[in-house]
């Protein structure tokens, strides 16, 4: 009744790339995961910001503008995996471990992410989606099935699988090191 | 019996039934080795948690920003055209929409995109070139959607000017590239030689007839090399 109250000016252009330059890393690091391909990580985001451009009217806040894009990314994401043959990257590159560290962090956080980044990709795409839908992301058995089109049973599978082979990874890098 | 994968629902708090649920905390409680189970995977649970940063790219960063404001140029377009007409005075505005003429003859002509669409990027066309005609097409739409894509430029807010001009330089760029992996290496110095033009405009020292002034010379080198394209477009875009 009294929508108008919520109401706020039109988002701008400045307002949008300012939303971007503050969420983009986040939307981006979570194609990344997904698809393990930081090209199609990038199609994934342009696709989701791109459609929240053309609904700027519809969004109240940040947080709104947020929470859509990272989860139409994800959506985008997912087509783009089940579009691709499985395994397409190599790991994450290194322009993409975090600026600003010493030397030696980024040494050994680039060493342990060379290490998840292989065991991901020895992960197969369901797998590698249901973990990180799941893990890291947070998402809901029930909507995980929705969204790769399984059955919870089959998605509950395919995570037990992946945390089994990440797992066996972990303790390999552990005895490593 | 209480499995691993037991435990990995009971973490995540979803997929079992109560009661399965209360049976797994009550057997937490009263069997160590369970618990010595169950704590090894909340460490390897938070180890997996704790992969590195993944930082966006600022390559990637400034394509996303320049396709988003070129979304905004392309909404915006028509507004601009309009508007120019009343501040421009005649000369201008029929420059435009000789301009927009121009794009729109060569759209339907060839049957391919609407001005409009050439906003999205050309990656396909410039990145490989499957022949050198539609390598031609696709550089002549380029030159003709860069001239309109400038339609007040320099009344557009800073942001999306230095945006606009991000993502007109990049495709230039693939053209260059392009050109380049055809042989066609006068055809790719050319395109560059627009590039520093383009950076040229978004200098923040100019003022707007400083900035208007740089676009009506890259305007006019646009046109001369639209014109050489389209009388002699039979021939390889070596004679540019």
């Amino acid at each position: 009744m009294f929508a108008f109250l919520n109401s706020r000016p039109a988002w701008s252009l400045d307002e949008f790339q300012r939303v971007l330059a503050r969420r983009g890393e986040r939307w981006y690091a979570a194609c990344v995961r997904i698809t393990g391909d930081p090209g199609l990580a990038e199609d994934a985001v342009q696709e989701a910001l791109l459609k929240a451009w053309t609904r700027r009217d519809q969004f109240r806040g940040e947080s709104e503008i947020d929470t859509w894009i990272h989860r139409i990314a994800l959506n985008a994401a997912i087509d783009q995996v089940r579009r691709q043959k499985p395994g397409a990257s190599e790991e994450i590159a290194e322009d993409m471990l975090a600026a600003g560290d010493s030397p030696t962090t980024v040494h050994s956080r680039a060493a342990f992410g060379q290490d998840l980044g292989r065991a991901l990709e020895r992960l197969t795409p369901l797998e590698r989606m249901c973990f990180v839908l799941k893990h890291v992301e947070d998402w809901h058995l029930d909507e995980i099935a929705a969204e790769l089109n399984n059955s919870i049973n089959g998605i509950k599978q395919a995570l037990f699988r992946a945390v089994r082979k990440l797992r066996g990874d972990l303790q390999q890098w552990r005895g490593e090191s | 019996m209480i499995r691993e994968e037991d435990l990995l629902l009971y973490h995540y708090g979803e997929g079992l039934s109560s009661e399965r649920r209360a049976e797994i905390s009550a057997a937490l409680d009263a069997d160590a080795e369970l618990r010595a189970v169950w704590h090894q995977l909340l460490a390897d649970l938070s180890a997996l948690s704790h992969a590195p940063r993944i930082s966006i790219p600022a390559t990637v960063q400034s394509r996303l920003s320049a396709r988003l404001a070129a979304a905004a140029t392309s909404e915006r377009r028509p507004t601009n055209i309009a508007s120019r007409k009343q501040g421009w005075g005649w000369p201008a505005s029929l420059a435009a929409y000789a301009s927009l003429a121009l794009a729109i003859g060569i759209a339907i002509g060839l049957g391919m995109r609407s001005p409009v669409d050439q906003a999205e990027p050309l990656p396909l066309l410039a990145d490989a070139p499957k022949d050198s005609a539609s390598f031609e097409r696709g550089l002549r739409l380029h030159l003709a959607d860069t001239e309109l894509q400038l339609v007040g430029f320099a009344q557009a807010e800073p942001a999306a000017r230095t945006a606009l001009i991000a993502r007109i330089v990049q495709e230039n760029r693939m053209f260059a590239r392009a050109a380049e992996r055809s042989g066609e290496a006068r055809l790719a110095r050319v395109l560059r030689s627009f590039e520093a033009q383009l950076q040229s405009m978004d200098e923040q020292t100019l003022d707007t007839q400083g900035i208007e002034s740089r676009r009506e010379q890259l305007d006019f080198e646009l046109g001369v090399m639209q014109t050489k394209l389209a009388n002699d477009p039979s021939k390889s875009t070596l004679n540019i």
